[in-house]
């Protein structure tokens, strides 16, 4: 009798649970409405979401790597008339006895977590003894270095930042090639130990010095941003920002070891037949 | 009209709301696809089902917001039980008629929304009904006219299928 009841009503016998479930809702305090909609959202929404955003790296993946593409083509032109004149240095530095020239060699490395520590500012690297990399290697990433590696195990590694106020980097002023300790005091960069009547200027760039044989000479650190005389007139205060943004990485580099500067010791086989491709395409693109 | 092809309109209802619409806005007035599909549906399918889509899509929607968790639900499936209840009586793939319904639904929508929401407030009620909803109606009018006459053709054919000349051959 009951399911005759409803079958003849159906419409109104739905209608009236579809109300009566959309006011239990309704009746239910603020936080229950929010655990519940999480509950079901994740459940419904959650396929969708992943479908979604899978889609959308897709799409931010091809402009990346149409964009990487053009930036290694155009590099590589660069890297061209760069080699040129590297031959023609070497070839003086020979003749005028110089040690041969040594070029770092890079291991890409994903960041897989963050020391939450303020004292001790730490990257997590995915890579370790297994891949040849050892404690006080250089972190390098696109901008410039980032720091060196503090404890290695087999197959993670912690990273000391530039942030870190353990952390002492020997740097030259590119332009006027004064030389200074870069530390962190009280959660500023600082270089350290430049005389006041040294030449600093704001906006000078900052590269490694290889001053201590940890750092390779010549690696991009930061910029002076604010210069100032010390309280005692001895050495002025030199504040400095980091190329690297070292909030935001999500891969560095590691210097395992300085190679002679050749082709054959710093790209495999494979990374010498993109670069072929890029030479083509850049010289595709110049024809045009 | 089977239920998947069902949920796929409902579901790209509420995907094109959070997505293309708060692109095409005039003003902070935006259309309300998710009525134009419950209303599309309610069509479709009788009341039993313009209920059923109605709620779903209105709960679809409050997942987004849970302050009023039940709301949309609530109101949408009042839509869904009345634009299903009319669809033999008011021939919607006439578009003068189907704007008709869509305005009238669209403000029974927001006035039943704007009961609950302002706790029975009439003046705030009035004031969001001129503010929003009316120019919100006119906006869902015109979007909802033209998905309606071009998907609301399956719905004739459907009818015209089930005519004991047609179910014959």
């Amino acid at each position: 009798m009951l399911r005759s009841l409803v079958g003849r009503h159906r419409p109104r016998v739905v209608l009236v649970v579809a109300v009566a479930i959309s006011g239990t809702l309704l009746a239910v305090d603020g936080g229950s409405q929010i655990d519940i909609a999480r509950a079901l959202g994740a459940t419904l929404y959650a396929p969708v979401q992943a479908l979604v955003q899978g889609a959308e790296e897709m799409v931010q993946l091809r402009r990346e790597n149409r964009q990487l593409r053009r930036v290694v083509a155009t590099l590589n032109l660069e890297r061209m008339r760069l080699l040129q004149l590297r031959d023609e240095r070497l070839q003086m530095q020979r003749l005028a006895g110089f040690a041969a020239e040594r070029f770092p060699l890079l291991l890409p490395s994903e960041v897989v977590g963050r020391s939450t520590d303020p004292m001790q500012d730490m990257l997590q690297l995915a890579c370790g003894t297994d891949d040849s990399v050892r404690v006080d290697m250089p972190v390098a990433a696109y901008g410039g270095l980032v720091g060196r590696l503090r404890q290695v195990t087999g197959d993670h590694a912690l990273a000391e930042i530039l942030t870190s106020p353990g952390l002492a980097v020997s740097c030259r002023d590119q332009r006027s090639g004064v030389i200074g300790i870069l530390r962190s005091t009280r959660g500023d960069l600082l270089l350290d130990r430049v005389d006041a009547v040294e030449d600093v200027l704001v906006g000078d760039p900052l590269v490694t010095s290889g001053l201590g044989g940890v750092y390779p000479r010549g690696i991009p650190v930061g910029v002076v941003t604010r210069v100032e005389n010390s309280l005692d007139g001895l050495f002025k205060r030199v504040e400095v920002r980091p190329y690297v943004d070292l909030g935001g990485l999500q891969e560095v580099f590691v210097v395992r070891r300085q190679v002679t500067w050749e082709d054959t010791a710093l790209y495999s086989a494979e990374d010498r037949d993109i670069l072929g491709t890029a030479t083509r395409t850049a010289a595709h693109a110049g024809g045009h | 009209m089977t239920w998947l092809v069902s949920a796929c309109i409902a579901f790209a209802a509420l995907a094109l709301q959070a997505t293309l619409v708060p692109h095409v806005r005039i003003a902070g007035i935006s259309p309300d696809l998710p009525l134009i599909a419950t209303v599309l549906l309610a069509y479709r399918r009788g009341p039993t089902g313009g209920t059923l889509a109605g709620f779903a899509i209105g709960l679809g929607q409050d997942l987004t917001n849970p302050a009023f968790l039940g709301l949309n639900a609530l109101v949408k499936s009042l839509v869904g039980f009345g634009a299903g209840s009319g669809r033999d009586a008011l021939d919607v793939s006439n578009a003068p008629l189907a704007a008709a319904v869509l305005a009238t639904a669209k403000l029974v929508h927001d006035l039943a929304y704007l009961l609950v929401f302002t706790h029975l407030s009439l003046s705030e009620v009035f004031a969001g009904l001129f503010a929003h909803s009316v120019p919100a109606a006119v906006y869902t009018v015109v979007v909802g006219t033209w998905i309606l006459a071009l998907l609301g053709s399956g719905r004739r054919r459907e009818s015209a299928l089930a005519r004991p000349g047609y179910a014959r051959r």
